[in-house]
């Protein structure tokens, strides 16, 4: 690699000239190893040491960080505000640009075929989520509006008026559903769930402050009457200025019709069974109380 | 088609340019190469490989279509005297990567340095026994001030600055630079002609100087690794092998880059090829991990 | 300091055996890469984190039916189904209920902003006659004022008459005239009350005399009365 500059010759043949590479002769790269200047050694590291000339720097007696002399600091000075109370509470959601979400699309990363999912998306790579850190789910963010052109049936967490309109604008069909915490780690990552032979959770109920956001049509929300979610739909289609298109007409209608129950996680599996992934089986119950419960 | 073995002299690494054909680099000028370094014993060169043989292994995965597979010659530890008559195509992404020297450095020091603990400990002039009392006053004696008889300046007395207890070394090099420092350790040896395929380990006595014969008849140099894809091998090898000093068998899961450079050279049989090329290029194409390798992952495109 | 001398004597050892012995083999490997491992629960050398439930359904999850644990286990149990089942609907209320208590909240909060509204309303219905109040009282207290004002202008003004300087309204003289000058004044009403009080008896014994004289023709002279 070094010598291939100038003469332009493989390293590879260079090698072949060159005695035996062996544990006698391996170097770093020059320059990579920088000698440290330890302190109180020789003429640079030496006389004051770094520790400047008198006074408080040099004897090391030098009051805490914030202290100004005896003036109230500033850090006491100013009253305390409640800015960041209970910021580690706040619920969070990993934002989603349409313009990544275009792009995952288009290197075959995320399958517009399928119905998309959080599971798909990180499978994907596209978002990272991490639900003990607050993490309720992902956002789709606006950035890209005027790009996207993909028909997809996406199901997110939070998404803006505009981002509704730019996906059904292209025939696709956009719906927030809520996942409790337990929920989204078992949606986010289901194979070591799996590994844990625990049965499948059901998902629960938004809580009150959020049961307004995900019962309304205009967010379309997964407990909104689908009635008004389509009158929803010609609303908005009126507001930005464009064309409806019609989705029963399309060929994908049925899978852009799937939609997820309220007590469901995945696509295709019902709370309460367990999926074996060393066997590739998967255990439903049969008895009644267990049936209720997981279904009610 | 001639092909005959080329014997190079062992007259030093620089010398070797005069005896060597035209068609042979010349070594740069800014070259610095250690004082009194030893060539390695004498070497067969082998003319290049003659493409119109048969080859008895492509490679699994696809080759990227700027690169082309490596021909390499399959051998055999059975036949002594005749020539290797088939080929054997390598993947370039793991055995012709640009040749990283310092990253052989790198992964070499880490297997060295990251299981090491140095238990060196000393004591401190408050662990020493005894040096609790001042040894005479402060004043009135004509002697230096002492606060104890086990202050850093006596003999006897504390370390000061000393090892403090076990320390480790541990750090781990990503994933990624230790799997191309693997590649990089392959591409090396087969550069320098150290690397050779062969088609399998089973070979026909237990003598172990059948093989010390052997090597020495094809100057394969005086250490050699075999490295072997089968858990269980069979009775030959292990009993051939067993005292010998200069031999040693590995699994391929024990392929590590030390070993590697330790032994003049190395064998794989195809098996432990195949096992290699398919661990070491799943990491150029993989996504990066959602969890632990142990669980397990569906194909990633 | 004892390694080189262990170092030395293995190297010894080495050259004494009838077969130069160096152990260059790789060591087999100590984990168990394929085939099941399951702790014995009875051994008492198995860590406790090996035994419960959990770790049961971990090798399930791991190895499938070859752990040999009974796959009914995994659900919960009728006993603990119940603690669920109770836990949810206490902390889980139905969307139904969540609904009906958003509903009552908004209710409530419509209920409160109405009767802001309503006292608000009633409140600027009075606003006229309070703004028309206030005026007058504002008036009144500017014309009281000046006469107050003025009446002390005049007070002065006999007194400077009376007393032929400058007199300071704080003296005593001053006071004592002020006082005299009331007392005069309210004799004077007295006299003005008492002189309207004696006509007022004067017109009632007139009315009644009068009223007398209109009887006295039509009775007999013994019903008259001396005055």
């Amino acid at each position: 690699m070094a010598a291939s500059g100038s003469t332009g010759k493989n390293a590879g043949e260079l090698l072949k000239t060159l005695p035996r590479v062996s544990l006698a002769n391996l170097r770093p790269n020059p320059g990579s190893r920088q000698r440290e200047r330890k302190r109180g050694r020789g003429a640079h590291g030496g006389n004051k040491s770094g520790r400047g000339h008198k006074g408080q720097t040099q004897r090391g007696n030098k009051p805490r960080l914030g202290f100004e002399g005896g003036q109230t600091p500033f850090y006491l000075a100013i009253p305390k505000y409640g800015f960041n109370e209970g910021h580690s509470n706040r619920r969070q959601y990993q934002p989603l640009s349409l313009k990544k979400l275009q792009y995952l699309i288009d290197l075959g990363r995320v399958d517009p075929s399928q119905p998309i999912d959080l599971t798909q998306l990180v499978n994907a790579r596209g978002v990272t989520i991490q639900p003990l850190k607050r993490d309720y789910g992902v956002q789709l963010v606006e950035e890209g509006a005027d790009l996207f052109c993909a028909k997809v049936n996406i199901e997110v967490q939070w998404a803006s008026e505009l981002v509704v309109a730019a996906i059904e604008k292209n025939g696709g069909v956009i719906t927030t559903g809520f996942y409790d915490p337990r929920s989204l780690e078992v949606l986010c990552k289901p194979v070591p769930f799996f590994m844990l032979g625990k049965p499948i959770p059901k998902r629960m109920l938004p809580p009150e402050d959020l049961v307004k956001h995900y019962t309304s049509a205009e967010n379309r929300g997964y407990l909104a009457d689908p009635l008004k979610v389509a009158e929803a739909r010609k609303l908005l289609a009126q507001k930005y200025g464009y064309f409806l298109p019609d989705i029963t007409k399309d060929e994908l209608y049925e899978m852009l019709c799937q939609r997820k129950d309220p007590r469901q996680i995945f696509f295709g599996l019902s709370p309460g069974w367990v999926v074996n992934m060393a066997e590739k089986k998967i255990l439903k119950p049969t008895d009644e109380r267990l049936l209720a419960y997981y279904s009610s | 088609m001639l092909r005959g073995l080329l014997v190079s002299c062992s007259r030093g690494p620089g010398v070797r340019l005069l005896s060597s054909f035209s068609s042979e680099p010349l070594l740069p000028p800014n070259l610095i190469l250690p004082p009194g370094l030893k060539d390695g014993p004498t070497k067969i060169h082998r003319p290049p490989v003659d493409l119109s043989q048969p080859v008895l292994r492509t490679c699994r995965f696809p080759v990227p279509s700027h690169l082309s597979p490596k021909p390499v010659w399959l051998e055999s530890l059975n036949n002594e005297e005749q020539e290797p008559q088939a080929l054997v195509h390598l993947h370039p992404d793991v055995f012709d990567v640009p040749p990283r020297i310092d990253l052989i450095h790198q992964v070499v020091n880490w297997q060295r340095n990251f299981k090491r603990i140095s238990h060196a400990k000393t004591k401190t002039r408050a662990e020493v026994r005894g040096g609790g009392k001042k040894p005479w006053t402060q004043k009135g004696t004509g002697r230096a001030r002492q606060g104890s008889i086990r202050s850093p300046l006596w003999k006897g007395g504390g370390v000061a600055h000393g090892p403090r207890g076990p320390t480790s070394y541990y750090y781990m090099l990503p994933l990624k630079v230790r799997v191309l420092g693997l590649k990089t350790a392959m591409t090396v040896k087969l550069a320098q002609n150290d690397l050779h395929i062969i088609d399998s380990t089973d070979i026909s006595t237990p003598d172990p100087q059948y093989l010390v014969d052997l090597f020495k008849q094809r100057h394969w140099g005086e250490s050699v690794l075999i490295v072997d894809d089968k858990e269980g091998m069979s009775e030959n090898i292990l009993s051939a092998t067993a005292n010998s000093k200069m031999i040693t068998l590995i699994p391929a899961i024990g392929m590590n880059v030390y070993s590697i450079l330790k032994y003049n050279t190395v064998l794989l049989t195809v098996g432990a090829v195949d096992f290699l090329e398919e661990k070491l290029l799943f990491h150029d194409l993989r996504y990066s991990t959602l969890y632990n390798f142990k669980y397990p992952y569906s194909d990633f495109p | 300091m004892a390694l080189p001398i262990q170092r030395c004597w293995f190297r010894l050892r080495a050259l004494t055996l009838p077969v130069p012995a160096a152990g260059y083999h790789a060591k087999a490997l100590k984990m168990n890469m394929t085939g099941v491992y399951i702790p014995d629960p009875q051994d008492p050398k198995t860590k406790d984190w090996q035994k419960g439930p959990a770790y049961e359904a971990k090798l399930y999850g791991k190895y499938g039916s070859l752990s040999r644990v009974n796959p009914a286990q995994l659900w919960p149990s009728p006993e603990k189904l119940q603690e669920i089942e109770a836990e949810e609907k206490e902390w889980y209320p139905s969307l139904r209920e969540m609904l009906d208590k958003l509903e009552a909240q908004e209710k409530e909060l419509l209920q409160q902003k109405l009767e802001r509204e309503r006292v608000i309303a009633a409140n600027m219905a009075k606003m006229p006659k309070m703004i028309a109040d206030w005026r007058r009282d504002k008036k009144e207290a500017k014309i009281k004022e000046r006469e107050e004002k003025a009446k002390k202008q005049r007070l002065l003004t006999l007194a400077r008459e009376k007393f032929g300087v400058n007199v300071d309204p704080r003296s005593p003289k001053f006071q004592e005239m002020v006082k005299e000058m009331e007392k005069e004044e309210r004799r004077k009403l007295k006299a003005v009350k008492k002189m309207q009080r004696e006509e007022e008896r004067a017109a009632i014994a007139a009315a009644l005399n009068a009223a007398a004289a209109a009887r006295s023709p039509t009775t007999p002279d013994s019903s008259s009365t001396p005055e």
